[in-house]
């Protein structure tokens, strides 16, 4: 019954005269099929590119039904290697004209596929065709065993095979598609057919002699291990990274302490590293780094919000415990009996004594704003758990490490931004950001320890602060820009104790009155987190060099500030001081000139002896508006408590609208480059400070009563920083070529010259035409 | 004694004929043959005159400091939002700390580089979970075409958990939808665009409508997490603007130029040819010429 539906299936026409009398061929399917595998029928596997043909009734190929007949298998797997030019394969093939094919002819053997006899099979074709017709099957994964439909496992059985609903035969045997033809295993009703196909290029292999030509080379198996290597390190290839030996700490002498080398503190009578915590790759501490003698260092991180007395403790008391424990010098340690480990302090000798600053308000970027800072005992900290509240959490430490070089530390001023954390009502999602910072400083030979220690106003510390420049001599990108007071000579008693000692000595006219804080220079206000203006100097935005900025703040005006000439001057007043901060104090005294005395550093070295090497801050534009005096100032604070009482009375001419209000400031600075171009430096050439233009403000309101109905006017003030880099290419300039100076030799045309004493013009003449009678023919050889 | 070559001294052939002659025909025909033949040839392997060309030309970018800043945070009715132009009267924007810094680092008089830094404050409970941040560009190219026009820059970046703040590192790259044309498109776009636009969606639809435009291409973004609650939301936004190549409308000379290199490659090939041809046909004879030859007199 079978056999009949294959029968049917089948036909096979034969291309007679077709240039190759071996393969030509069209197979004809016919579509009552039915659920039969066959060649072009959905049911059975085919190949990809027979279906990309889209003839699925007539493919061109030559279809061979090993079939068949022949009950050895291995000729019908001869068969599947076309190899249409050699003659032995033509012995093979010369009937290809299988009308039709009978492949169930009952016996088991018509269908067995090749896999019985791999051994024994011979494939001369397939090596002629260039690849050897291999015994390997892709499709027995399971060894030992029969995969379903995988028709050339070797471990099928007939009767297994009789279970297969198709054949997977991708892969069996290799194809290769640059050769003319290559076969495919079909199995038809579980029985094996040969399907050929040709290639359909121009150009294809129809026999190689050389069959290693496509194939891999092989490689020696590496059997010594010199081999290996040596082949190893001929690849070159990236190789994972090995894993970097941890430095063992080696006992060695102890040497002072020198830049870079770590810091030591002692702990249970063991010396250590006094490290902090820092971020790698997140914003989580997650590393502790070694603080390095003389190296400014800081850190930033965020680590879990203290839930338990171990980690209170991590966050509060063991910073403090670290703190006390600074070895001064590493020579110390060992000429020195360490304490035992019952004794908690480090003694004094060794260790280097601490001064504590407990530091309030908000964490304030810069380093050197310490105001808010005053010094304390650290007995009066509470340090650690207690009651369930963590005490001294340090929020930020600010350690300045007073050295002496090789001589080792002198004393440690600790800044602390403290805070304490109830661990009931911090969540554990909130984390604990923690910012560290270290710096150095040269302590000064003639002052002792003790001196300092026992100075603790912070205003003493200001004064011998280390200045920062902000770039030698040319400005750097991102440091503030320096400004002054350029102070009259006769005025000079008054300056502050800021000005520098150099200042003082200056023979010039003018004095330059700089303040080594820079929240005295160019700033401009800042709003909080809620938006509005803060006018508290820490607060304020330091203007730095070559960065624009656009900033803004809010203020709230009621209706009473601008309800007369007086509180609006109050509010102009109020707006300026918020503009310009502690400079519009120069403006009280009722000049509002240009010549305010504002002088900027045209170089971040910020000479104060060289007074050409300063800028003045011109000012754009006078403001059309009076301004009042200090004093006039209190007394305007009192009118307008009063005015809030008469303001019931004054209602009939109530002034809705402030005039003339300075919203807002543009900072435009001129800068350049100066000097060579392989090392330029920055200079400002020029700086301007205008209002933006300014408002009138107030409501749009008609009637008498109506400011008492609105609410607060919410304005915004804002300020811009524009730097323009005015300077032009650089100019290469080149010398002068040199002046070729060609002279003959006086009497080089001596017969033709007139000479002294001959008659001269004649003789001249002649010469001269002689001359060109000889050089003229030159010209056209 | 040895003989050798002094001076050579080629023969011409004139072959001669009347205007109504086989001989004019072929001669016609093979010239017209000759002249039309690699027009078509050229012209049929494509490419005959040139439509579009291509350099890279390193733009000349200003900022113009006007930007536009959205951070969607946890509550979605109250996104916080930024920009350097508003009006006297806007009261949703909050007060931004906006540097920016323009960095020309072989100092050729172009920007190689444009830094942003922009610190948002926000309030104790607020988290951040969206940057969207635009910035208004002077872009120009002047090398072969000029183009003058304004472009944006646009970030946006989403986190899924509360961010700190965001760190963008990008390139800058023209993008045209056709070529630009080699004389004319000064002055395109001039607008400026985030104070003309009203809404974002409408800013971005006009915006990623136009012809030619910038985008940031090679965005790395990396939001920190766990913001402290005393500190601002920082972004900083650094966009280096490297060569970008443009493709334009070549002039008229740049095509005729081009047209006329391929035209003579294959006129030259079949100029030979026909003269070989030519050679042939005359020298044997193939159609009737008088042929005149130089040491004869033609009497």
């Amino acid at each position: 019954m079978i056999a009949k539906a294959v029968a049917g299936f089948l036909l096979l026409l034969v291309l007679s005269e077709a240039a190759s009398q071996t393969v030509g061929g069209i197979l004809s399917v016919s579509p009552s099929t039915g659920s039969t595998c066959g060649v072009g029928s959905s049911d059975c596997p085919t190949d990809p590119a027979l279906d990309a043909t889209e003839i699925p009734t007539e493919i061109p190929v030559s279809l061979e039904t090993s079939t068949s007949t022949s009950t050895e298998p291995a000729s019908g797997n001869d068969s599947t290697t076309p190899s249409v030019a050699t003659t032995a394969q033509e012995t093979i093939t010369q009937s290809p004209m299988v009308t039709s094919s009978k492949p169930n002819k009952g016996s088991s053997t018509t269908r067995s596929p090749p896999r019985k006899l791999p051994t024994t099979v011979k494939q001369p074709e397939g090596q002629i065709l260039g690849y050897a017709l291999s015994e390997t099957c892709a499709c027995d994964l399971m060894a030992f065993s029969c995969d379903i439909n995988c028709c050339c496992d070797p471990d099928c059985t007939n009767f297994q095979h009789a279970a297969f609903s198709k054949c997977k035969v991708e892969g069996y045997p290799p194809y290769d598609n640059r050769y003319c033809y290559a076969s495919k295993l079909v199995f038809l009703n579980n029985s094996e057919h040969i399907l050929e196909q040709s290639q359909s290029g121009a150009f294809c292999i129809v026999r190689s002699n050389l069959a290693a030509s496509v194939l891999y080379p092989s490689h020696p198996v590496f059997l010594s291990l010199q081999d290996f290597l040596r082949h190893w390190d001929r690849t070159h290839t990236p190789v994972w990274p090995e894993l970097q030996a941890a430095p063992i700490s080696v006992v060695e002498k102890p040497k002072p302490y020198s830049a870079g080398s770590p810091i030591l503190l002692i702990r249970n009578s063991q010396s250590e590293t006094f490290d902090l915590p820092a971020s790698r790759l997140t914003a989580a501490c997650s590393v502790k780094n070694a603080v390095l003698y003389l190296l400014p260092w800081s850190s930033k991180c965020m680590r879990k919000a203290p839930d338990g007395q171990h980690e209170c403790d991590s966050v509060s008391s063991y910073i403090h415990y670290q703190l006390q424990n600074i070895v001064r010098s590493p020579l110390l340690v060992n000429q020195t009996e360490l304490p035992s480990e019952t004794v908690e302090l480090c003694p004094e000798n060794v260790c280097a004594p601490v001064t504590y600053f407990i530091c309030s308000g908000s964490k304030v970027e810069e380093d050197y704003y310490t105001n808010n800072c005053k010094n304390i005992s650290s007995k009066n900290v509470l340090f650690g758990l207690k009651n369930g509240v963590c005490f001294g959490v340090v929020k930020r430490l600010r350690l300045l490490f007073h050295h002496n070089g090789t001589d080792g530390i002198l004393h440690i001023e600790a800044f602390m931004w403290l805070s304490n954390i109830s661990l009931s009502d911090y969540s554990v999602t909130k984390p604990l950001h923690q910012s560290f910072s270290v710096q150095f400083k040269w302590a000064r030979l003639n002052k002792t320890v003790g001196t300092i220690t026992k100075n603790n106003t912070l205003n003493s510390m200001v004064e011998h602060a280390p200045f920062p420049r902000s770039g030698n001599p040319g400005y750097l990108i991102g440091q503030p820009v320096i400004a002054a007071f350029r102070v009259k000579q006769k005025l000079s008693a008054n300056s502050s104790k800021d000005t520098s000692k150099d200042s003082a000595k200056l023979a010039k006219h003018d004095t330059i009155d700089l303040s080594h804080d820079p929240k005295q220079w160019l700033t401009l206000p800042g709003s909080n987190m809620n938006g509005m203006c803060d006018v508290t100097l820490a607060q304020r935005h330091i203007v730095t060099f070559g960065e624009d900025l656009h900033m803004s703040c809010g203020i709230a005006v009621s209706p009473r500030n601008i309800s007369s000439h007086f509180s609006c001057n109050a509010l102009r007043s109020r707006l300026l001081q918020l503009l310009l901060g502690d400079i519009a104090k120069s403006f009280h005294n009722g000049s509002f000139n240009a010549d305010w005395g504002r002088i900027i550093a045209a170089f971040g070295s910020a000479n104060v002896s060289k007074p050409q090497e300063w800028v003045p801050l011109l000012l754009d534009s006078q403001p059309p508006f009076t301004l009042l005096s200090e004093d006039s100032m209190s007394t305007i604070e009192s009118k307008i408590s009063n005015e809030d009482k008469l303001s019931d009375m004054s209602i009939d001419h109530p002034l809705q609208m402030c005039e003339n209000v300075p919203l807002g400031i543009q900072l435009q600075l001129m800068h350049g480059r100066v000097g060579s171009p392989s090392n330029p430096q920055s200079k400002i050439f020029g700086a301007a400070m205008r209002f933006t233009p300014l408002q009138d403000i107030g409501w749009p309101c008609t009637s008498a009563a109506c400011p008492q109905k609105q609410d607060a006017l919410y304005l915004r003030v804002v300020s811009t920083v524009k730097f323009v880099d005015i300077s032009s290419p650089a100019v290469t300039r080149f010398a002068e070529p040199p002046a070729i100076h060609i002279r003959l030799p006086p009497d080089f045309f001596y017969p033709f010259m007139a000479t002294e004493g001959s008659s001269g013009a004649s003789i001249h003449k002649t010469s001269m035409a002689l001359v060109a009678a000889f050089l003229i023919p030159l010209l056209f050889i | 004694m040895a003989v050798y070559e002094v001076f050579t001294q080629p023969v011409s052939y004139r072959y001669k004929t009347t205007l109504c002659s086989k001989a004019t025909v072929v001669f016609v025909i093979s010239s017209l043959f000759v002249i039309i033949l690699p027009l078509v040839v050229s012209y049929r392997s494509n490419g005959f005159w040139l439509k579009s060309d291509i350099y890279q030309e390193q733009p000349d970018v200003k900022f113009t400091h006007d930007y536009l800043l959205v951070l969607e945070t946890s509550i979605p009715q109250n996104p916080i939002q930024c920009r350097a132009q508003f009006s006297l009267n806007d009261n949703f924007q909050r007060h931004c700390l906006f540097k920016s810094y323009e960095e020309d680092t072989n100092r050729d008089g172009k920007i190689d580089f444009i830094t942003v830094n922009v610190k948002v404050p926000l309030l104790r409970n607020e988290s951040v979970y969206s940057v969207r941040l635009i910035l208004a560009l002077d872009f120009y190219i002047s090398n072969i075409c000029h183009l003058r026009m304004q472009s944006l820059a646009a970030v946006e970046s989403t986190c899924g958990v509360p961010g700190a703040g965001l760190d963008v590192a990008a390139d800058l790259r023209f993008t045209q939808k056709k070529p630009v044309d080699y004389r004319t498109a000064e002055a395109l776009f001039s607008s400026s665009l985030l104070a003309d636009s009203s809404s974002l969606k409408d800013l971005i639809l006009t915006y990623s409508q136009r012809n030619y435009s910038t985008t940031l291409i090679n965005q790395y973004n990396l939001w920190a997490s766990g913001r402290d609650e005393d500190e601002p939301f920082p972004i900083t936004l650094r966009i280096a603007i490297p060569e970008s190549s443009i493709v334009y409308r070549p002039g008229f000379w740049q095509v005729v130029k081009w047209a006329w290199i391929q035209y003579l490659s294959v006129f030259i090939v079949f100029l030979h040819v026909m003269h070989i041809l030519q050679e042939y046909i005359f020298s044997n004879q193939l159609v009737p010429t008088f042929r005149s030859v130089p040491w004869k007199k033609i009497h």
